[in-house]
């Protein structure tokens, strides 16, 4: 097999992978009534920012 | 190393927000009207060699725990004591915030009261004894102004000698003989539950029983609390027949005395022209009875316009060099599954959506200007009169705005509610109202099919999905909550021009997450769907790819789910991006791009979709399905999160599918008939 077509592989298989993490922990999140918004972060907390004003 | 906690509390719209960035170096979202924090936030800072951990409170009017932004405030003074609290009152309205001032001293908290925006205590005329005003209260005053960074470093320094202090004289309240001696009494017999005034001050606990406020929880630490309540009980009954009146605003009265005296001693005010003056004036105009909604109407959609006229000339920009780099990657790769994937999928499915980034940028813009000025007060004010035609709540419209970024944080903003009811319909209707994230959709297909009015389809769509979800808040109001909403005070913040800062941190946080999300789950959702949509192969793949697409994995699975959207017009390609669009409604667009194969070119995507049989009507009939039915993953956890009920949730989800599936069919034939016509 050509040396591209594994890469491709790789990086499909890395994808579905991530994705099926990604679905499987919001619907961990979602039955435990969590929520993090990927776009805008809402709940995130700063933790952090270390610096002298 | 001893880390130091400090709490940041005063009313809202005080400036705690902008305080807490300025300090943490964080980007915290800030907007000059009431209600933007509504949950504590925790950040972190180094001064001079010491670490504080400092918290942002939500704004609240008083420690009473009415609403839920009052009872977080209060559960974490109580609790958690922090080492100190930075009150930061805003200077225009000295005397309403130092009701919650007066609470903070029952509480004998340690702090520092910050009198914010004191440029425009200055400009308003008003004079404050500053050395006087801290005489009197004890603790230490300073003014500040937050937006400018002005007076910062000069509050640091006095938070580090405060911290030093630690026997220094406080002041009390006196509330009068006879409620003092009932306080000193209640005090003595709290002496003798060690579990309580271990943990509590004493005087507090008094202070808190006797204007029956709800602390039940603190005293069922102590298992003879009952004892305690009898002999609260014996004092309230003694004062209630000299008071003659409900104890609790007996101490509201005795506060307001206090802060009337403490206001006469230490404030002058010289008339002179000033802000207020300026916001009367406009007031006067986009608060008018006949003008504030078309005012208001003029003003949203010229935000639209200029998303969509100025930004497609920015966007054409990055289209440009999205199709020179993949132009490049053609031009030096051979032609491989490799290739294939970075040039059909990742430039594809990437690059079609990070087209929208300057739109997106412009529209916040414009978002950041209208909150930071004021004006999106006035609009949440304009909107209360009609929110109680409805029988809706005044503030539910302004997390309804909210919504307008990202429906998450909308959904929360509902948490400023008293009622539970409120709370729970605010979350359910927030997913009707257009997120940023579904504006590269209608931007997309109306740059392809409404090229010369695309920014007044634009503004028609979000007043659509305003229009659904008020018609939803009825029918819910009127079958499934009942109870009468409550009165509603909005508070109107004098006109403050916005800083090019604080608009540019607006932009650069909607920016920057829309960048992060084009490396997440975009371009992880493009990876599959190429990969979806190119395997299995077949061996007449170079000869026909519509074919090859068709007998996909992705093209069998859209062709199984097309028949449902046949009415609507949407072919199977459409029907695949809606159902990935749940992950993220950006997704839609990367989808289109990826399955369309479009040359990095709307051109290309467009005459593609128009020979799969996508005319004007099915496109604006596919816009209206994406703003109405099913919110991505993020916004049904939090519908989740917030209503409390899967049975809500679920009706969210169905609802929002039936509706959207009616609303697009009768977009869809009526936009035809409406075009024989014409």
């Amino acid at each position: 097999m050509p040396l591209e077509n594994i890469i491709t592989y790789a990086i499909v298989l890395f994808s579905v992978i991530i994705s099926i993490f990604y679905f499987v922990k919001s619907i961990v999140d979602i039955s435990k009534g969590k929520s993090k918004c990927s776009s805008c972060e809402a709940n995130k907390v700063c933790k952090k920012n270390i610096k002298k004003p | 190393m001893k880390k130091y906690k400090i709490a940041l509390v005063g009313n809202p719209n005080s400036g705690k927000t902008t305080l807490f960035n300025l300090l943490t170096g964080s980007r915290q979202h800030v907007g000059n009207w009431a209600g933007v924090t509504v949950e504590k936030k925790e950040g972190f800072f180094e001064y001079k060699g010491i670490q504080f951990e400092v918290i942002d409170l939500p704004g609240i009017y008083g420690l009473s725990a009415n609403t839920i932004e009052e009872k977080i405030a209060r559960d974490y003074i109580i609790e958690e004591k922090p080492d100190l609290i930075i009150n930061i009152v805003d200077g225009t309205t000295l005397e309403r915030s130092l009701y919650l001032t007066s609470q903070l001293i029952d509480s004998h908290s340690r702090m520092i009261l910050a009198i914010n925006m004191f440029d425009e205590v200055v400009d308003k005329g008003i004079k404050v004894d500053i050395k006087k005003l801290q005489n009197l209260l004890k603790f230490p005053v300073i003014p500040i102004v937050a937006k400018r960074e002005k007076g910062i470093k000069e509050l640091l320094d006095i938070l580090l000698n405060s911290l030093d202090q630690r026997h220094e004289d406080r002041i009390h309240i006196n509330y009068g003989e006879d409620i003092e001696n009932a306080i000193s009494e209640i005090e003595c017999k709290l002496n003798c539950y060690p579990e309580l005034t271990g943990e509590y001050f004493a005087r507090w606990i008094a202070i808190e029983l006797l204007s029956e406020s709800d602390i039940k929880n603190i005293l069922e630490k102590s298992k003879e609390y009952c004892e305690i309540i009898e002999e609260v009980n014996k004092h309230s009954k003694a004062l209630k027949d000299i008071y003659k009146e409900e104890l609790k605003e007996v101490f509201n009265d005795m506060r307001l005395g206090f802060i009337n005296g403490l206001v006469k001693e230490c404030v002058t005010i010289e008339t002179k022209f000033s802000r207020i003056d300026i916001t009367d004036f406009i007031d006067r105009i986009v608060l008018n009875k006949y003008l504030s909604f078309p005012i208001f109407g003029i003003i949203l959609w010229l935000t639209f316009q200029i998303t969509f006229d100025v930004g497609g000339i920015l966007s054409n920009f990055i289209e440009n060099l999205v199709g020179q780099l993949s132009n490049f990657i053609v031009a030096i790769m051979p032609d491989s599954m490799l290739k294939d994937l970075i040039v059909d999928g990742i430039i594809g499915g990437v690059g079609g959506v990070i087209v929208f980034l300057p739109q997106i940028m412009l529209l916040f813009l414009v978002i950041a200007f209208l909150e930071d000025s004021g004006y999106m007060a006035r609009i949440a004010f304009i909107m209360d009169k009609f929110m109680h035609f409805l029988g809706l709540h005044g503030k539910s419209f302004i997390s309804m705005f909210m919504g307008i970024g990202c429906n998450v944080p909308g959904i929360m903003a509902a948490r400023v509610l008293e009622s539970e009811d409120d709370r729970k319909i605010t979350a359910l209707i927030n997913p009707f109202v257009s997120c940023s994230a579904r504006l590269p959709i209608y931007i997309l297909l109306c740059g392809m099919f409404f090229p010369k009015n695309g920014g007044t389809i634009i503004f028609l769509i979000y007043l659509t999905g305003i229009f659904v979800s008020i018609i939803t808040a009825k029918i819910l109001k009127t079958f499934f909550f009942k109870k009468e909403s409550l009165p509603f005070v909005m508070e109107l913040p004098p006109y403050r021009f916005p800083t090019l800062k604080s608009i540019a941190i607006h932009m650069w946080e909607r920016a920057s997450q829309f960048l992060k999300k084009m490396g997440g789950v975009i371009l992880i959702g493009s990876i599959i769907i190429w990969a979806l949509g190119y395997f299995p192969l077949s061996s007449h793949k170079e000869r026909d790819k519509t074919a090859q697409l068709e007998n996909s994995y992705i093209g069998k699975l859209g062709k199984m789910s097309e028949p449902i959207f046949k009415p609507l017009g949407f072919n199977w390609k459409e029907t695949v991006a809606l159902i990935t669009g749940i992950v993220g409604k950006e997704v839609v667009v990367s989808t289109l791009s990826v399955l369309y194969n479009a040359k990095d070119d709307s051109e290309d995507l467009k005459l593609k979709m128009q020979s799969d049989g996508v005319d004007k009507e099915t496109a604006l009939s596919f816009m209206i399905f994406v703003l109405l039915y099913v919110p991505c993953i993020a916004t049904i956890a939090a519908i989740l999160r917030e209503t409390n009920s899967v049975k809500w949730t679920l009706f969210s989800l169905f609802y929002g599918i039936f509706v959207a599936y009616i609303f697009a069919f009768l977009f869809k034939h009526l936009a035809s008939l409406v075009g024989k016509f014409i």
